[in-house]
């Protein structure tokens, strides 16, 4: 057995090197543009500033673990933008009703659910492309959002919910930060170390084979498109704590930089391929790019344009490697 | 028939990789005759063809069409000249109408407009179905997708005709057609011969070859066995000698002989299997523990959808499957599997190998998936990688290099290893060696051998005659979706195969 372990030796930064490419790039690119905006921009690299940065894409990183998720499956969802303005409504609702913090986030989490559900079914069951199936699911969901609270938004006066996203460490540094990470750091961990994660790959690099191995392909795609429900869910739950009013536009076009952040990261959308880590260093690129631009006093209508350059630069980069990588 | 030649292709050869698929190949047509072109598969019928229309470039040879050289180097360039080709995957757009697929890709004829004229289009197709008596049941108007097969083939033929063809290569042409609507095509046919078209026509089957063709030649590993002989001085018999007449080599490694054990229980028993498309006419056959079962039969015969109803991959409409006595009740991979079964499919790239993830991962993801739990057990499924790549000498880089990387042979036994770590009672094998090197090839009968031992129960497809008869105990022979033969090894030949799975029935040699 040995033997055979034995007989190619790789070194470890070499594996490292050919299967975290997309990531390796990634982390290059970040650094190179941390270093640049802080000589421009000296107040960039502040404390304050990277607190005011953590709470500029903690949401948006929450909703792209679920993206991430349901991408490396080779599908896709629209819907979570608009699914976590739904959750935070009916959340809002039922707390306005009951003033009860708990009942209000368990409904918030049972929406993101229930909505995944039926995306997943839709496209695990029926059948549906997940384009199509996501994107019929993201109109409807907005519209129940603006029927449910009449198109007004509703304020949260339940004493504590605040809480959630103020308490703090030190300074403006708070504990939900620290709660994203560790979310990343079990979310990682469940892609690579069980079955679920394993099957989510096999999906997205050959359904069939995954299907004639045994996998039970339909309920693994619809898990994949329940815990991207959730995660807009939660992504909800916090932005609603933090303004502590809920506004039915909460959310819209949310789901655009999340698949932005997952592609950047190395993800492949036609699936089997992305790592968490590469997705979590996608969200800081956009984010420091965004605030950066802030910082340097650019005016904003430039960030658009910056994060699609980047978008179409790390797909770019992504291309040669591969021909070269191939050849 | 006249006696000048349409096309003459001489010396063609046409490598790829290591296999000589074409080595100094002569081949003519005269205008207004049918001459078929057979052999098994492999024999390199279809790269002639895809020389012939353009698809392919020859390594060597030259190609003339009346007397003088040509070059056809694209599909188009091969319309142009007159050849059209006729596959059995249509080319045909479902979405689009009878007329507009007709005049797809040749607009121009209409006097070089770009609008295309609707009413001159519609015309000239009602033109080219009244050649064939064809105007009230085909309307230009129809969409192709409401057409049945055959409609949609002889829509693809008149194509051929619209570019006024002179030369119609038609690839197994009757494959999925009824017996009426292939007498049909064959009048057709004579029709277009009288017209002085030539036909080049790829069949397995040899009653047609008989009826329709005037001459016949025969490739076998890609070189001429039978020259453009004419169809009166053949005879199935003979024409079976000329596909077969290959020696079995020692190239089938060592098996330990084992007389069938007729007192051991059948692991398999397979009852009046009929598939959702009623294509598999109850199917009913058992195996053994121990026993290496072959599957003959044409490409087409049902070999694979029998396996895919067994194994749970597609449904089927009626019949039972008993695995060890009990029978499955649902139809899906997951439950075959835990009954005892693997299969390998015949396309190891679509649906087999994860080519973008790890050799680990492929080699242990199938017995991984089987198990309990929901935690990875890396350092387990390591060992059981290294086990597996030594015990059936796997050659790979890294753990966690891309199966993609590996060579086609290492991709097969990744696939195969990948079912051994799950220790099945009966293991499927579809076209188990195909596109596999020689060296390769022995060791995977060596594998197979090992595991008949073992007590499993192997049930390979395969299409190469030589190999059902080197590794396997017993032969059962299909034939259009039935079991036409059922013979232990020792009373089987390739001439009796052939027989059987050409016309259903013995043909004996004298």
């Amino acid at each position: 057995m040995n033997e055979v372990a034995n007989k190619v030796k790789y070194s470890k930064f070499k594996l490292i090197r050919q299967n975290y490419r997309s990531e390796l790039g990634i982390a290059v690119a970040l650094v190179f543009f941390f270093i640049v905006i802080s000589i421009v921009a000296p107040n960039f690299a502040t404390a304050t500033n990277m607190a005011n940065l953590m709470s500029q894409i903690a949401i948006i990183g929450i909703l792209a673990i679920g993206q991430h998720f349901v991408i490396i499956t080779g599908g896709i969802d629209l819907s979570i933008g608009n699914l976590l303005g739904l959750s935070a409504m009916t959340m809002a609702l039922v707390m306005s009703a009951t003033k009860n913090m708990y009942l209000g986030m368990l409904v918030a989490l049972l929406t993101g659910a229930m909505v995944g559900l039926i995306n997943g079914s839709l496209i695990s069951l029926v059948g549906l492309p997940p384009f199509i199936a996501t994107l019929g699911s993201m109109a409807v969901t907005r519209s129940v959002d603006y029927l449910l609270c009449n198109g007004r938004a509703v304020n949260i006066t339940v004493p504590g919910f605040g809480k959630i996203t103020s308490a703090s460490i030190t300074g403006a540094f708070r504990i939900y930060y620290v709660a994203i990470v560790v979310i990343y750091i079990i979310m990682s961990w469940v892609l690579s170390n069980t079955k679920f994660g394993r099957y989510l790959y096999a999906i997205g690099s050959n359904e069939n084979a995954a299907r004639i191995a045994g996998v039970i392909t339909k309920k693994i795609k619809i898990f994949a498109y329940v815990t991207s429900g959730l995660m807009a869910a939660i992504g909800g739950i916090l932005l609603a704590s933090k303004l502590e009013s809920v506004d039915p536009n909460y959310g819209t076009s949310y789901e655009m930089d999340t698949i932005a952040a997952v592609v950047i990261g190395g993800a492949l959308m036609t699936g089997g391929k992305g790592t968490l880590v590469g997705t979590a260093l996608g969200v800081i690129l956009m984010g420091v790019i965004k605030n950066g631009l802030d910082i340097i006093g650019v005016s904003p209508y430039w960030q658009g344009f910056a994060v699609g350059i980047i978008i179409i630069l790390a797909l770019i980069i992504e291309k040669i490697t591969n021909i070269k990588q191939k050849n | 028939m006249s006696e000048e030649y349409l096309l003459k292709a001489t010396n063609i050869s046409k490598r790829y990789g290591i296999i000589q698929a074409l080595d100094n190949v002569d081949f003519d047509l005269l205008a207004g005759e049918v001459h078929a072109l057979v052999g098994e598969n492999g024999a390199g019928k279809s790269t002639l063809m895809k020389i012939l229309s353009g698809i392919e470039l020859p390594d060597s040879g030259t190609i003339e069409m009346d007397g003088k050289k040509v070059i056809i180097d694209s599909p188009r360039s091969a319309l142009k000249q007159g050849i059209s080709i006729v596959t059995q995957e249509f080319n045909v757009i479902p979405h689009l109408t009878v007329y507009e697929n007709i005049f797809l890709g040749h607009e121009e004829i209409f006097d070089g407009n770009i609008i295309l004229n609707k009413k001159e289009a519609v015309n000239r197709t009602l033109e080219l179905l009244s050649l064939f008596g064809m105007e009230y049941q085909i309307n230009p108007l129809s969409k192709l997708q409401d057409l049945s097969v055959a409609e949609q083939q002889i829509i693809e033929i008149l194509k051929a005709v619209s570019y006024e063809s002179k030369i119609i290569i038609l690839d197994e042409p009757t494959a999925t057609l009824t017996e009426n609507e292939t007498s049909k095509l064959f009048e057709i046919i004579r029709d277009l011969k009288a017209k002085n078209v030539g036909f080049i026509i790829v069949t397995h089957r040899f009653n047609e070859i008989f009826e329709i063709s005037d001459r016949i030649t025969v490739l076998r590993d890609g070189k001429l066995v039978i020259s453009g002989c004419s169809i009166k001085e053949m005879d199935e018999q003979k024409l079976v000698r000329a596909m077969v007449g290959r020696e079995i080599k020692e190239f089938y490694g060592q098996k330990n002989k084992q007389a069938k054990k007729e007192e051991v229980k059948p692991i398999l028993e397979v009852k009046n299997l009929c598939d959702m498309y009623d294509f598999l006419k109850n199917v009913t056959f058992e195996a053994y523990p121990g026993q290496i079962l072959g599957f003959a039969g044409l490409v087409g015969a049902g070999r694979t959808t029998l396996a895919r109803c067994i194994f749970g991959v597609d449904n089927y409409k009626s019949g039972e499957v008993i695995v060890d006595g009990k029978m499955l009740k649902k139809y899906s991979p997951r439950d075959s599997i835990k009954a005892g079964m693997g299969l390998v499919t015949e396309n190891r790239k679509e649906e087999g190998l994860f080519l973008d993830l790890s050799f680990l991962l492929n080699c242990v993801f199938t017995k991984t998936a089987n198990q309990r739990g929901g935690i990875l057990q890396h350092k387990k499924e390591q060992n059981d990688c290294y086990d597996i790549a030594e015990r059936i000498r796997i050659r790979y880089g890294h753990l966690y290099d891309k199966a993609r990387n590996l060579s086609g042979g290492n991709q097969q036994k990744v696939v195969l290893g990948r079912w051994m770590l799950t220790k099945p009672k009966i293991l499927i094998l579809d076209e188990p060696t195909r596109g596999i090197d020689v060296a390769t090839k022995t060791e995977i009968y060596n594998i197979i051998y090992d595991l008949a031992s073992q007590g499993v129960c192997i049930i390979v497809i395969s299409s190469e005659l030589p190999e059902i008869l080197g590794i396997c105990d017993r032969v059962i022979v299909m034939r259009d979706g039935a079991i036409v033969a059922d013979m232990n090894i020792s009373d089987a030949s390739e001439e009796i195969i052939v027989g059987y799975a050409s016309f259903g029935k013995a043909i004996t040699a004298n």
